[in-house]
């Protein structure tokens, strides 16, 4: 009788569902193997030093994915929060590292635990001060060249930065890759702006600079995530 | 004015004047009962008289509906929070979705702080239930608001006669003390209770208080039957709140453990019915008075610090206020054409404070997120005609009609668009719940059935805007059975077919109510008894119940998929000794949850014995025989409990444990 019963269980356990898997995805931030770059205005810039201090790297599932996964027709209850949305992070490490854009190698930031299923979009946040911190020389269209140096400070996320892939934990990728671009970052920055304070260095107080180079640094643009089979 | 004509229609089919002189002269040496009409029998349900529910294993009144197929309930909130249902697909929160009744008044508390429908059978002394009728679907007309997936009706009354004391207590820190009086002569509905109970519970933060007083009698003014009764409750309860599955596999937290903000609360209710009545060979009416007070203190916080850092996410939700209603009930069967009509009219009205809180971990409040007074009402009515036009065939058609009307009258919403001013929100729906039985060879061993109906859940008065109709939940269900039936034996099998035509969310930010489409429900029941003895009776049952959006095909969350329990049930009875039991385990299957989770899969074996010799009594108690360790109440969401680690966004699953092995005994005495 017990033994029967013992079988009727796992035979209804059986019949269940098996719950989303977790699995682990190194991840490699990486900048750009290239010091110099063509700039607005046919300006050559040449960057001397590129630091990145990136934090809390989170990848998410899609929007209408995580809609259709509404925990419960009875949303209005206040009952407990899984009646409420339960947000739709997949993937996430957590820390803070200090990345050269201008290092070929980049950094392994760690692992980052991920839930299996579908990924749209990934998400970093930038928070010190300075959060980037880019120098070097700018050649302009006339052959004039004009030294630069901004430290942004910044306490802000960048969102959407899009990867449209799909994790199996039974085939893991080797690898999630984040790539920052400082010359996307720069690519807003007018280099003909007038030096203001006349120090001979074109920093954040300069024009417009301050303005387009933190754009720049926050610009889903200046990101690609992707994923290594 | 549209109730009008019934109600005059009603009266009239109810009244015994309109039968004339001689024929009331006739039935009234015909009155052979007391109770209020009751309505035939219907495949989908289950009735179990006081000596079934005194061998079926349950600590609280609540618990007793798990003898409903397909029902389960989580009590993830420890003594004194309503429980969690779930039925046939729908996971019905703290019964939205679920309509119970008591002696006919609705228990369910409409826009309730904690959710819609909340449910809260603490209150009721499980001595003092004398009869339990359960219905799955929506095909019964008399069930009105919320009843989408299943309703059941308790009836009041003490099955002894004389004064019994008796006291215990149990292996959970618990204890009990229990003193009832029905007059010798009385009827059951003659009767005193008090009863109190208290515990420090197994693990942490799960101790609790509760009091209960019952008294009712009733008495014939000529030929009708009277009948009052009043309940009153008061119980505060600390509530264990989830753990994080990943802290407790880690050893930083013990399964039966709680995080130091984990909640509780208070929970008070008095109510008092006055019915009157009278019943007749073929047919009669009852008139049902009813009104009661209620206020309900809430703390819990599932999330730690996720949402607000700086504060905790603590939430004080309060609510209190009052209810009254009306209902009236006649049957009369219609001679020559071989039927009975059956009908009723429900009034109700509601008005109530409710109000949501953000507290600092001291417990001090830092925001106020919901004020809100709310006046709501319904009025309904219903009717069914039950026609046998051949042996071979029954049919019951009929219908349910029903206007909701609700008044907001003041509120600052939680998206933080605080009203300064009472600024009154008035908005109201109709709804036609359409409903019909059939019954194929009624009367032969082997029965067909095929029903059909409409239920609905009325909105919550914080969702509503001034001027828009109510969005009411609809929910129309089919199903088909065949039910087996001989002297010792019985088996049921029953598919069913539901589909919410549009489910609706109620959406933080916005503070309204949002469409998230259609969804379906598709399962089957098999239910199969059998009584070898008069003294013993056996049940199993299995329920499969399948539930998706529409659209996507995701599956709903929450609802089991797979329900099964099997009992054991006996009861002997001698001279001057007594003795019943039962054993009854039940199996639940992975459920799914948000973000693509599952449960954990759950067998738990629970056991109850009764005995009495002389003028001796013994009861006994056994939760979970087998000591499973098993997970009551499972959720996933992130969650940010302990500040010194970095905050994950990561859904997790969250936990909280099912009652442990617990035995608990009493021993009383009967005073003559």
């Amino acid at each position: 009788m017990s033994r029967a019963l013992v079988l009727a269980c796992v035979a209804l356990a059986a019949c269940g569902g098996e719950s989303r898997r977790s699995l682990e995805v190194p991840v490699h931030l990486v900048g750009s193997e290239a010091t110099t770059f063509q700039g607005s205005g046919g300006a050559e810039v040449r960057l001397e030093r590129a630091i990145l201090v990136l934090s809390d790297l989170r990848l998410e599932s899609p929007p209408a994915e995580a809609r259709l996964r509404l925990p419960s027709p009875i949303r209005a209850a206040h009952a407990h929060p899984g009646h409420d949305f339960s947000g739709d992070t997949a993937c996430e490490l957590l820390g803070t590292w200090d990345l050269d854009l201008r290092s070929a190698e980049g950094l392994d930031a760690g692992s980052a635990t991920c839930l299996e299923g579908d990924l749209a979009t990934g998400r970093v946040r930038l928070s010190a001060e300075p959060a980037l911190d880019l120098a070097g020389v700018v050649t302009l269209a006339g052959g004039a060249e004009r030294d630069f140096h901004f430290e942004v400070p910044l306490d802000e996320e960048v969102s959407g930065i899009p990867i449209e892939v799909r994790l199996d934990a039974d085939a893991p990728p080797s690898r999630l890759e984040l790539a920052a671009s400082p010359a996307t970052m720069l690519s807003w920055s007018d280099w003909s702006t007038e030096d203001e304070d006349q120090d001979d260095l074109l920093t954040l107080s300069d024009g417009v600079l301050g303005n387009t180079v933190s754009f720049g640094a926050v610009s889903t643009a200046s990101f690609t995530l992707d994923l290594d089979e | 004015m549209v109730l009008a004509p019934l109600l005059s229609g009603l009266a009239l089919l109810a009244s015994p004047s309109a039968r004339g002189e001689e024929d009331e002269q006739e039935t009234a040496e015909e009155e052979i009962v007391v109770e209020e009409p009751r309505a035939r029998e219907t495949p989908a349900q289950v009735t179990l008289d006081r000596d079934a529910l005194e061998a079926f294993p349950a600590s609280s009144a609540d618990e007793l509906l798990r003898a409903m197929p397909g029902l389960h309930l989580s009590a993830h909130g420890g003594h004194g929070k309503a429980y969690q249902y779930f039925v046939r697909g729908f996971d019905a929160v703290h019964g939205a979705d679920l309509a119970i009744s008591l002696e006919g008044i609705p228990l369910n508390e409409v826009s309730h702080i904690h959710g819609q429908g909340y449910l809260d059978l603490h209150f009721l002394p499980t001595v003092l239930i004398r009869g339990l009728d359960l219905w799955r679907g929506s095909s019964r007309p008399e069930a009105g608001d919320f009843a989408l997936a299943a309703s059941a009706d308790l009836a009041l009354g003490l099955a002894d006669p004389g004064l019994l004391v008796e006291a215990g207590g149990g292996t959970d820190r618990s204890g009990r003390g229990l003193v009832t009086w029905r007059p010798a002569g009385g009827e059951p509905e003659d009767f005193v209770v008090v009863e109190g109970e208290a515990g420090r519970g197994v693990g942490d933060h799960r101790a609790f208080r509760q009091v209960r007083l019952a008294g009712g009698m009733g008495g014939w003014l000529g030929s009708v039957r009277v009948r009052a009764f009043a309940l009153g409750y008061d119980g505060t309860f600390e509530s264990p709140g989830v753990v994080r599955e990943d802290d407790v596999s880690s050893g930083g937290m013990d399964f039966y453990g709680a995080y130091p903000e984990a909640g509780g609360g208070r929970s008070s209710r008095l109510l008092a019915g006055l019915k009157v009545g009278r019943s007749v060979a073929d047919g009669g009416w009852h008139l049902l008075g009813w009104g009661g007070l209620r206020a309900l203190e809430l703390r819990r916080n599932f999330t730690g610090y996720a949402r607000y850092p700086d504060h905790g996410d603590g939430v004080l939700q309060a609510q209190e206020g009052q209810a009254a209603g009306l209902r009236l009930r006649g049957r009369r069967g219609l001679k020559g054409i071989g039927s009975m009509l059956e009908g009723g009219v429900d009034v109700r009205a509601d008005r109530f404070d409710q109000r949501e809180q953000g507290l600092n971990p001291d417990g001090t409040v830092w925001v106020e997120r919901v004020d809100a007074r709310v006046v709501q009402g319904a009025a309904g009515a219903w009717a069914d005609l039950g026609l046998d036009p051949w042996p071979w065939l029954s049919a019951e058609p009929g219908f349910r009609v029903e206007a909701l009307g609700i008044r907001l009258l003041r509120r600052i919403d939680d998206a933080g668009a605080t009203v300064a001013h009472p600024q009154p929100a008035d908005s109201w729906a109709p709804v036609l719940c359409p409903k019909v039985r059939l019954s194929l060879f009624p009367d032969r061993p082997w029965t067909a059935f095929a029903t059909w109906g409409r239920g609905f859940r009325s909105p919550e008065a914080r969702g509503i805007e001034d001027g828009d109709r109510a969005p009411v939940a609809t929910a129309d269900t089919a199903e088909l059975g065949l039910r087996w039936g001989a002297p010792a034996a019985s088996l049921t099998l029953v598919g069913f077919h539901t589909t919410v035509s549009n489910e609706i969310v109620f959406d933080h930010a916005a503070a309204r109510f949002l469409s998230s489409g259609a969804t379906r429900r598709l399962g089957g029941e098999a239910v199969a008894g059998l009584e070898p003895f008069s003294w013993l009776r056996g049940e199993a049952e299995v329920t499969w119940a399948d539930g998706r959006y529409q659209a996507s095909g995701e599956a709903l969350p929450y609802a089991p998929r797979w329900l099964a329990s099997t009992g054991l049930y006996a009861r002997r009875a001698w001279s001057q000794r007594r003795v019943s039991g039962g054993l009854r385990g039940w199996y639940l299957g992975p459920r799914p949850l948000p973000e693509g989770f599952y449960s954990h899969p759950a067998f738990v074996v629970d056991a109850t014995a009764h005995a009495e010799w002389r003028q001796w009594v013994l009861d006994l108690e056994v939760d979970n025989l087998l000591g499973t360790r098993w997970r009551d109440g499972e959720f996933v969401y992130p969650s940010w409990f302990d500040q010194s680690r970095p905050e994950s966004e990561l859904p997790v699953l969250h936990v909280t444990a099912g009652d442990p092995f617990a035995i608990r005994i009493a021993l009383g005495r009967r005073f003559s």
